[in-house]
């Protein structure tokens, strides 16, 4: 007959496992203490996984977008720093100009000037950020603009030259040529000169500016090139000013040629601010989508946080508690142990 | 009066020797008490017609708590089999947290690609993108071969397994013999009946038996499947071993009797004993995450395709990411099977065998009429955000890899893991549940058969003390005997 039902085996088993599965809490509950973060994030949340690893792409993937826009803002400000000096250019230009008009003493100056502005606003519009050319559109590698001195489109002024009037440039007979002529000649042999595909004799830029990804499914263009209105107005102006201003046209004849270059190049200041307007609301826009950016990233944070994070007050509470609970099987297992009626007989 | 006391002798002399009988049983239990496997005997005291006792030795058992222990462990073992193996499988595809997914490399080539499409004339940028699509699918690659080699390693469990079975059956047979033997020529057959338990528990471990006991204890073994596995002889367990796997590998099933067997599904698997569990890896839970991952290269294949840009009808080709059936598309929303293993950045892209990873920006892997740079302009960035968003395109999916729904090739590559990490959590919850079950009904068990020291130890007392007062009669009646003779003298 059996008094009890329980056997000392049974007593001794139940003991071990106890303390095997205490141990194992307590492995876990240490390293979640220490990290703030579950000790197996898949095991505690399965499923939810998928959305926790698509959070964290996302993350990754805005600080992609931050990186790309950042390159953005800098190339921005290269541009409008880079359209400013060439506006300055073409107003310093201007002002060369002006007294010119009419008066033949300052004429000869209009020559040079219209010369330094030309190499200048070369220099300005070959500017580079990290090797990528501010002004060359798609076209990035090497310079978006030639020198003006030596370049396709400086034969192509002279051929036309030659072709109108019969004689070059340099040639004395110039002096003949009526205002009149002069005007005609510029309106409708230079100018056209300055529109594609005769323009490609000084610029290497491609009509297509930079397009940036800058969020999902948002892309932005960056950036203007050196085909713009205003760059081929400035340079109309200050190519007939170069050309003419050193040969040995009249008086009257130099006056329309000044006239046209005035012009001009007051049409491409007033171009570049357009353009500098268009540039600013570009970067009005980046500095919005990089807000937007920062805004979603912090609540992507904050719903990772969520996921994947334990309370670390209640993990270190548990632990406390999983070591006193351990320490109790420990004295009950050695007490059990002794407890034998061996003892007594 | 003679009589009486010649009895009296007789009775004392008879409980002398039941106590060595006693003694005996009680002496087996505390040498057994630390063995699990051990059931208690009991001494049976029975009166004889002249008042003498007889004692039978009585083996303590309880049949069904045995079998529902033996189901129940049967299933913990199972459960514990998937979910060890599963994790396993995840950390080999997906490694600790997720961090050498697909999913995560998925997103470097989308981040480098969107860097480089900011910046389209950098070479430098360029070929990051191309390391960045190499990683990716060599990480495809890989998690496809350590699939398959997980798959082999599930089949070499099973063939193992089916060798335990066929030797615990063999020796099942002996016992079996042995316990009828001694059954029939009524011998105590406990020792038997001990080995034979153990058996069934071992037995357990692989496949859950139903144990059914005929006359003279005969034992008849039948699977959950209802199918005979042994009676009177040992049932022939048969399997094939398939030594290598690839994607279309499919393992043979263990046969019972010539039936096969049933595999385990579900995450909380309905799977009891190691043997389903495997199969159930090795055919349906690795044969879906390799469909997963086929579904992967398939996505990629098809974000990289490059289209006709002339207009002229040609068809859709695969351009930096080809596979064994490039350049020609793969069949649209089906998987493909074992494309995760064979695809591969194309050589045009690779500018170590000749080829340029500028190819990316501009088109035209597969000829002139895929270039989609056709100015040759280095800032071209066109070519380059229609790939960057193709990785959050929505395209066909196959629902017999696992997982249905409409997905971009970005959020299929999570769903893949929330698929794999769901199974976990799932199997390991299931596993903790089951062994908790099987702990408690062995210990049930073993609290009902299993022997206690302290009551072995009172009755051992009691023994001693019966001896003794047996001694005392047996001297009492000589000294009664010695007295009447005496007086005859």
């Amino acid at each position: 007959m059996k008094i009890s039902s329980l056997s000392s085996l049974a007593i001794n088993m139940g003991l071990r496992s106890t303390t095997a599965s205490l141990q194992e809490n307590l492995v876990r509950l240490q390293d979640e203490v220490v990290t703030g973060r579950f000790a197996d994030t898949g095991l505690e949340i399965g499923e939810r996984m998928r959305d926790l690893t698509s959070l964290r792409n996302e993350i990754t993937r805005i600080e992609q977008f931050k990186v790309t826009q950042s390159r953005a803002d800098t190339f921005l400000t290269g541009t409008q720093d880079a359209l400013s000096q060439v506006s300055d250019i073409a107003q310093d230009f201007m002002a060369s100009l002006v007294p010119a008009i009419g008066d033949n003493l300052q004429r000869p100056l209009v020559s040079q000037s219209a010369a330094d502005g030309l190499e200048t606003a070369v220099a300005r519009l070959n500017a580079q950020i990290g090797g990528v050319s501010l002004f060359g559109g798609e076209n990035t590698d090497g310079s978006a603009m030639e020198d003006y001195e030596g370049s396709a489109l400086q034969a192509s002024v002279e051929a036309a030259f030659v072709t109108r009037f019969g004689f070059a440039i340099s040639d004395p007979a110039t002096a003949g040529i009526t205002a009149a002529q002069m005007d005609d000649f510029l309106a409708n042999d230079l100018e056209p000169l300055f529109a594609s595909p005769a323009w490609s004799g000084i610029s290497n830029a491609s009509d297509n500016a930079i397009v940036n990804r800058i969020s999902d499914e948002v892309t932005v263009q960056i950036g203007v090139t050196a085909n713009e209105e205003a760059v081929r107005d400035l340079f109309a102006g200050m190519v007939a000013a170069y050309a003419f201003y050193g040969s040995d046209l009249g008086a009257d004849a130099l006056d329309s040629v000044g006239t046209f270059a005035l012009e001009k190049t007051s049409t491409s200041v007033n171009g570049f601010s357009q353009l500098r307007s268009e540039v600013g609301l570009t970067q009005a826009r980046l500095a919005r989508n990089g807000e937007q950016l920062d805004a979603q990233m912090r609540l992507l944070t904050t719903f990772t946080a969520e996921m994947e994070q334990v309370d670390v007050f209640e993990k270190s509470a548990e632990l406390n508690s999983v070591i006193t609970q351990i320490e109790i099987s420990y004295s009950i297992t050695s007490r059990v142990q002794q407890l034998s009626i061996m003892r007594f007989l | 009066m003679n009589l009486t006391l010649t009895s009296a002798l007789r009775i004392a002399q008879n409980s002398i020797l039941n106590s060595g009988t006693r003694t005996s049983v009680l002496t087996n239990n505390i040498a057994g008490a630390s063995d699990p496997n051990y059931s208690r005997r009991d001494a049976a005291i029975t009166y004889g017609p002249s008042g003498e006792q007889t004692i039978s030795v009585r083996r303590v058992e309880n049949a069904s708590l045995l079998n529902s222990s033996l189901r129940a462990s049967a299933s913990a073992v199972a459960q514990e089999t998937l979910s060890s193996s599963v994790t396993r499988l995840s950390r080999l595809i997906n490694g600790v947290d997720g961090e050498t997914s697909i999913s995560s490399a998925l997103t470097n080539l989308e981040n480098s690609l969107q860097l480089y499409s900011g910046d389209p004339g950098n070479e430098i940028l360029a070929s990051a993108t191309i390391d960045s699509a190499r990683e990716v699918a060599d990480r495809l690659s890989t998690a496809s071969g350590a699939v398959q080699l997980f798959r082999a390693e599930a089949d070499r469990q099973m063939e193992q397994s089916v060798a335990d079975i066929n030797a615990l059956l063999a020796e099942f047979k002996q016992v079996n013999d042995n316990v009828i033997a001694e059954t029939r020529s009524g011998n105590d057959a406990s020792q038997w009946l001990d080995r034979r338990d153990t058996l069934l528990k071992d037995l357990s471990t692989h496949i859950a038996v139903n144990p059914v006991v005929r006359d003279d204890n005969d034992m008849v073994l039948y699977t959950y499947q209802g199918v005979t596995l042994f009676e009177t002889n040992p049932r022939a367990v048969t399997f094939s071993p398939t030594p290598t796997f690839d994607p279309s590998t499919s393992g043979a099933l263990p046969r019972i009797d010539g039936i096969p067997l049933d595999i385990g599904s579900g995450a909380s698997t309905n799977a009891a004993g190691s043997l389903a569990a495997w199969a159930q890896l090795r055919d349906d839970i690795a044969v879906d995450a390799q469909a997963q991952l086929d579904e992967i290269a398939r996505g990629l294949v098809v974000a990289f395709a490059e289209t006709d840009q002339t207009g002229g009808g040609a068809p859709t080709l695969a351009g930096l990411f080809t596979y064994d059936g490039g350049p020609a598309m793969p069949p649209a929303g089906a998987v493909y099977t074992g494309m995760a293993g064979s695809i591969s950045v194309n050589n045009l892209y690779l500018p170590e065998v000749g080829g340029s990873a500028l190819l990316l920006r501009d088109g035209g892997a597969n000829g002139a009429a895929y270039v989609a740079n056709s100015n040759g302009d280095s800032g071209f960035s066109a070519q380059l955000l229609n790939l960057t968003e193709n990785f959050g395109a929505a395209y066909a999916t196959d629902a017999t890899a696992g997982i249905a729904g409409s997905y971009s090739l970005a959020s299929y590559a999570e769903a893949s893991l929330g698929w794999m990490e769901g199974i976990r959590s799932t199997a390991s919850a299931a596993a903790d549940r089951k062994s908790v079950l099987s702990e408690r009904f062995e210990q049930q068990l073993l609290n009902e058969t299993g022997v206690n020291m302290d009551e072995e130890m009172s009755r051992l007392i009691e023994l001693e003390q019966s001896y003794e007062a047996s001694a005392r009669i047996i001297a009492t009646v000589d000294q009664l005997f010695q007295t009447l003779l005496d007086s005859i003298r």
